[in-house]
Formats: C-alpha cells, structure tokens, sequence
C-alpha cells in the first residue's frame, strides 16, 4: 500500500478535522487530533485507527456507571469521549482503583488519555486490555504484550495508576509514514467541514478589496 | 547603566479589558520585543554570516540560488527558486498557483540532490510536498512597478529614485511563509532544542531575512544583464530603505484565537515591559536623549507611512497629530521629576488616540534594552502543556474564573441578529479560513469554533443546571459540545491576556485588527489594510543586510534615519 509522510503537526491538524467532520464536539475532535499525534509521535498506527473507528458503529454518549462498576453501552464505547472521560476523571479513577469497560471500540486510542490522566495524577498509569497491556506517562510509554494493539473492540478494558515503569521511551520527532487509504478516508470526514465557495464569497470571504498586482 | 525600579515603584500592568479590545490590538505597533528585533539581536550577538553558496540564475531571472546562514552551532540555507511570471498570472492571494520566486529553509547545507528535490516541489508551493529537513515553505512576487523602476535605473548607471522607493518599500512581497509542520515540513518539537527556537516565529523570519537579501541580488543581476558594465548597484543607505512586502489575509486572523496561551505570553511580556518602564523612577539623560531621537524617527516613519482605506487613513492623521501633541508636550515637560514614565503614558491615555498610545509604548521602551529585553525569553508556550483540562475542579469555581474572565462575554444578546452576524468558515476551494454572512450565506452549519463570546454564553447557560460543588468531569461527560471552551476558560484563568475581548462575530468586527496585533508583534510595519480582512504590510524595512549585521549600531533599524543622519552615514563612509 502507498505511503506518504506526514508531519506531527499535519497529522495532528488532518485528525481533528476528521473527527470533527465524523461528527465529534469541537473539544473532543481537539483531543482526536492530539491522540493521532500522540500516538504517531511513538511509531503507533494514530491516523489509520482513527480512520477505521469512524468508519464502524461506536457508542459516544456516556453515562457514569453506578458504584464504580465498569462503563457499558449497547455498543462499543467511543475511544473520544471514553478517553477524555479517563483525563478528566483521573483524581476519581484513583480513587477507585482504576476504570473499566466491558467493550472498547479501537481501544489503541486510550493511551494519550492514559498519558494525560498519568499527567494529572504525577505518576504512571496503566492500560490493558484482553491482549495487550502499557504504562502511559505524558512523555513516555512501554507497551508489554501487543497482540491485540489493533483490536477493533477491546474487551475487558481497564486503566490504573501504577508504579513507574523502567523502560518508557520517550515519544519521536519526526514525520510519520500514513498509508495514503487511510489519509483518503480521514480526507473525506475533514471534507464535511469545509463550506463550498461560492462566486460571491470567493470575493468577499477573503476580502479581494484592491489590485493585488502593483 | 539604566535605572532600576523600586520596590515601591508603581508597577501597574494595563488592564486585560483595555489591551485586549480589538480596537486597541488593531492599533498596535512593533517593538523592542518584536521578533524581528530579537532575532536581528540574537544573530549579531552570536556572530552569525549568510554565505550565498549557489547563484545559479539567467538574464531573464529564472534559476536557483543557496544563501548559508551560519551560526555558532547550526547552518540554516535559503533555498530559492527564481522564475519568469507573466504579469497576468501574478496574484497574492492564497488561490495563486504560481509566484516570482518560491523558498524554502533548508535545515543545514543542501547537497544537489536536495535542491533537485525540492525544484520539483517547492515552485509548486501547498500543492508540493517538502520533508522535515525543511523548515519553512514561502513564495514571494514582485512588485511590478519598483522593479521595472530599480532594474532600469541600475542598468542605466542610475541610482533609482528615493521616493519611488520610499513610497513601495519593497520590491518584492512575500505572500506566504509557512512553518511548523506545514505541507510536511518540521514540526516544531523536531526543532525544540534549537536555541532560534527559543522565540517563537525566528525561523519564519530568518526566512524573511535571507528572502529580502535574494530580492536585492536579483534584482542588481537583472540590472547587469541589462545594462552590462553601465550597470551599478543600490548604494548601501537606499538598499536598506528596501524591506519585504507581505500581503497577509484572513488565514492568519483565527492563529490568535486557536493559541491563547501563546497570545498571552506575547501581550504579557509587552506589558510586563511597559509596566517596568513606568515604574523608572527617573529617566536619565541618556535615555531621554534617545527618546527625542526616536520619536523624531518616528515621526518621519509616519509620514512615510500611507494607505488609502478610510480607515487606516483616519488612523494616521490622529496618528500624526499625536506625535505632533507628544513632542509639544515634551517640550513643557521634559521627563524630569519622579516617575517620568509613567506621567507621560498617564497623559497620553487622556489625550492620545489608542495608534498613539500604542506608539508611544514601543517609544518608552527603546532606552530601556536592559530591563525589558530578557522578557523576550518567555514568550514561548508548549502548548502540549496547557491543552490538559482539570476535570476534577468544581464547577463554582470554575465560574469564578468564567465570571473573572469573561465579562466582556456575557453581557451580550447573541440573538440579535449584528451580534452574530458573521461567521467562520474554512472554505472546501483553499483550505483557508473565511468569514461569513450569517443571514445572507449558506454554511454557518459548518461554523469553526471562533465565537468564543457566545459560545461562553452558551456554557454560561448550560452550568445553570448544576449545583457549585459538581465535578467538571461530570458536566463535561453530559456536554461535550461545551469542551472547547470548558479548556479556554481554564486557560485564562491563569493568562488574563490569553482571549480578545470583543465578539469576534459581530457585524463591524475587522479581521485586519487580528492580522495587526499579531504582525506588529512579527516586527512589521507600514500596515496598509486593503479591505476589512486583508493589510499589506513591510517587514525588515531599514534592517542591515546580512553583510552589515556585525558593523551596524546595535538593534537600531526599527526607525527610519533621518535624513540628515543618512547623509552624514553617506559622507563618512
């Protein structure tokens, strides 16, 4: 499959976009833009399991389960809301001993948030699923077993806090390979945000006002 | 040796509720803490050079060419490429697809094979692809009437005519100049070791800086191949009246909206500046010295300074008539007494226009290198840091921060139909943002988040519901829709500069005063606004050229010479 390179910043702004367009709240596509990049920063697939979780059925609208049971929804609950339910309620999740969920749709997507709930609560936090298990830290990750890394639907999810892991790397730099489906896929939500030009606003949208050629 | 404050000195920062008013960030001028001038700063203290490497360009203006700058620890190359461009097909809005010149910045020294790479995508500028050994993306055009001029009087054994240039300022405008990650360039934590990047924006101008220095050779090669032996060059005083034209438009307006964080650190700084300034017990002789001098300067920038939007014409009669009261003013008072400073800004707030007001801050800071220029330093953010939301704060206190924050926000009727007049779109043609006529126009379904206003308002309403001592966390999990601004108000709550206080959809809100606060801070200068939504502006005006850098008065290019001086420099020389 073809490839193209992108940079952090453009994956993160490509991203946003996207799950704008795939129908997030402003505040939660922000957090979907900086999960790919997240994600990409550290070698790991951000683009293309953003691009296949809004291409299948998922759960968004949440409700806090009663007694610190796991959260459930009649389908796989959405990594977005999900994810920013676990940054947002980290001092909670603490409390009690971690949060779970039955079902998770591309559970890969939890790992940022697990980093920004390790950022709220300063230490690491723990995150695994049926198949695969990994320490978050804002600036680090160690991932154990990844056998199910790009599990559509995650099972048995849960996330803790946890004892500092010795061997988190530190997230890259560079510019990230994206396979060019998943780009075109990511391309077609983000396109449902933009707004036609038409003849008038092609002139008055950007104010053509004067010559521009003196 | 400069005053310091005392302890007892009043330090009193300018309000938020004045500052951040469009009208007043519309007004603003560059200053010592523009980047222009902090980078400018930082290369002659560290002994940078520009080698041009590569000048490989024919008679009629078309090839390539390499400028090496080099630092104490890096190499940065402008890579340029030259081209021929019927005059038809020059344009500077973003819908263009072809430019005089096109560049990049080549992180180190490009070999062949790196240049060959990027002929084949830079002269194609967004619809290319660069790597991230390439730093930024720009593309540049002529301006048709000062380059016809300079080529046929240099070729001709002339000098070309002062006013002519005076009255452009440049002979080339950039319309472009992309960073950070764009069209697959660095992204900037790639660069966050780089001691240039310890101010935001140097890569960018270093870019503009080695643009305008290309322009000059190009053009004194098309006049030797015109006019051979006859030809000469631009003698040094009239070169460096040439800056870099830019005609910014709407794209750059939301940047301001989409990072408070970072707006905040660049309006604290300024005003930390200023506020340390007004706390100088007394101004000695020296700095009331350069003071006189530069508001003479300035003053002579003025009235170089011309645009024929009604507005910015208005501008800058009140703008000359305030230096003219400002220098009448200091004649009765010559910044003797206590806290001279701080009188005088007193003064000029009761009789000044907010462009003076703003003129005269970048003036009072001028004498004072020594106690504002370490502010530059922080005005930097990682905004990796500041995006995280405390979701375990109740929601009582969060309103205080709301109700701190946002007054300017909340007190207004959303539903009539002025105060929600527009909105802001990104446009499926460009990619590039665009406003809207809410009433009149298709697509406010597809509004992008930049009401900030009634989008608080909205919030507001929507927190009635919940008692104070809710958790956040809970109110966002039921409303993610509020998210986006849930995450400002956290962010202001600690920045008092971070948000524009106006409603940035109403019906007489002018983009240009976005694109002026955040070009003035570039270092910009000659703002002439062109509609509501697009400015021309200068950049590097009177500047030193690569090769001047070392011998030239330390940062003293932001106001013009004055005649007299120019041609005293002329007669020594």
């Amino acid at each position: 499959m073809s490839a193209t390179v992108y940079s952090l910043a453009e994956i993160d702004a490509q991203c946003r976009k996207a799950a704008r367009g795939a129908g997030c709240a402003w505040g939660i596509a922000e957090e979907a833009g900086r999960a790919a990049r997240w994600l990409a920063a550290y070698g790991l697939p951000g683009p293309k399991v953003l691009a296949e979780l809004f291409s299948g059925a998922r759960s968004c609208k949440l409700t806090v389960p009663e007694e610190a049971g796991p959260w459930c929804a009649d389908k796989p609950i959405c990594p977005l809301p999900f994810g920013a339910a676990l940054a947002d309620r980290a001092v909670q999740m603490a409390k009690q001993g971690g949060m779970s969920a039955s079902e998770v749709a591309w559970p890969l997507l939890m790992l940022p948030q697990a980093g920004r709930a390790s950022e709220a609560l300063g230490q690491p936090v723990s995150v695994r699923w049926d198949g695969f298990s990994a320490i978050c830290m804002p600036q680090g990750l160690w991932i154990g077993e990844d056998a199910a890394m790009l599990s559509k639907v995650g099972t048995a999810f849960h996330s803790a806090p946890c004892i500092a892991a010795e061997h988190l790397r530190p997230p890259g730099r560079e510019a990230c390979q994206v396979d060019d489906w998943d780009w075109a896929i990511l391309d077609g939500f983000a396109h449902r945000t933009y707004v036609p030009a038409t003849e008038a606003s092609r002139l008055a949208g950007a104010g053509a006002g004067l010559t521009d050629n003196d | 040796m400069q005053a310091i404050p005392h302890a007892d000195a009043p330090l009193s920062m300018r309000s938020p509720d004045t500052v951040m008013r469009l009208e007043r960030m519309g007004s603003a001028h560059p200053s010592r803490l523009s980047f222009m001038r902090t980078l400018l700063r930082r290369l002659k203290a560290e002994g940078w050079t520009v080698e041009r490497t590569l000048f490989d360009i024919d008679a009629h203006g078309v090839g390539r060419a390499v400028y090496a700058a080099k630092g104490p620890r890096k190499t940065y190359s402008l890579v340029a490429f030259a081209h021929d461009l019927p005059d038809e097909m020059r344009s500077d809005r973003v819908i263009a697809t072809a430019w005089d010149s096109t560049f990049t910045l080549f992180d180190g020294q490009p070999a062949e094979a790196d240049i060959e790479r990027l002929e084949a995508n830079v002269p194609l500028q967004e619809a290319g692809r660069i790597s991230d050994n390439e730093l930024t993306l720009s593309r540049a055009n002529r301006s048709v009437r000062l380059w016809r001029h300079v080529v046929e009087r240099l070729a001709g054994g002339e000098q070309p005519d002062a006013e002519q240039v005076e009255t452009v300022g440049y002979l080339m405008r950039t319309t472009a100049v992309y960073g950070s990650g764009k069209f697959g360039a660095a992204d900037r934590v790639k660069l966050l070791d780089r001691p240039l990047m310890s101010a935001p924006f140097h890569i960018e101008m270093l870019t503009v800086w080695l643009i305008r220095t290309f322009t000059l050779d190009l053009v004194e090669h098309m006049a030797r191949a015109k006019g051979g032996a006859q030809a000469v060059t631009i003698e040094p005083a009239l070169r460096r009246r040439i800056g870099v034209g830019n005609s910014t438009g709407l794209g750059m307006a939301p940047f301001l909206v989409t990072h408070p964080a970072l707006l905040n650190s660049w309006i604290e700084a300024k005003e930390t500046a200023l506020a340390r300034v007004r706390a100088v017990p007394e101004a000695g002789m020296e700095a009331r010295a350069l003071f006189a001098d530069l508001l003479k300067r300035a003053a002579a920038n003025v009235r170089g300074w011309h645009s024929e939007h009604p507005i910015q014409v208005l501008k800058l009669a009140r703008l000359r008539n305030d230096l003219s009261a400002l220098e009448a003013y200091l004649e009765g008072h010559p910044l003797g007494g206590k806290y001279p400073w701080d009188r005088l800004y007193r003064w000029a707030e009761e009789v000044l226009s907010p462009e003076g007001q703003e003129q005269l801050v970048s003036l009072m800071l001028e004498p004072y290198g020594d106690l504002v220029d370490d502010l530059a330093m922080g005005m930097k953010v990682d905004e990796y840091e500041t995006f995280r939301i405390d979701g375990n704060q109740d929601i009582g206190r969060f309103k205080g921060h709301m109700n701190k924050r946002y007054g300017w926000a909340l007190n207004v009727d959303y539903d009539k139909d002025a105060h929600c007049a527009r909105f802001w779109y990104v446009s499926e043609e460009k990619l590039e943002p665009r406003l809207g006529e809410r009433h009149a126009e298709d697509g406010a379904d597809l509004e992008q988040p930049l009401a900030i206003g009634r989008d608080i308002r909205a919030l507001a309403d929507a927190l009635e519901a919940y008692e104070s001592s809710a958790l956040l966390a809970d109110f966002l999990l039921a409303h993610p829709e509020h998210r986006h601004v849930v995450r400002r108000v956290q962010i202001s709550a600690v920045r008092p500069y971070a948000e524009i206080r106006d409603n940035l959809i109403d019906a007489t809100m002018l983009p240009i005063d976005m694109l002026r606060c955040k070009l003035a801070f570039f270092g910009a200068n000659r703002f002439d606004p062109r509609s509501d939504r697009w400015v021309r502006i200068c950049m590097f005006q009177n500047a030193p050229y690569p090769h001047e850098l070392a011998g030239f008065p330390d940062d003293d290019w932001a106001y013009p010479a004055l005649a007299a001086a120019v041609c005293a420099d002329e007669a020594v020389a």
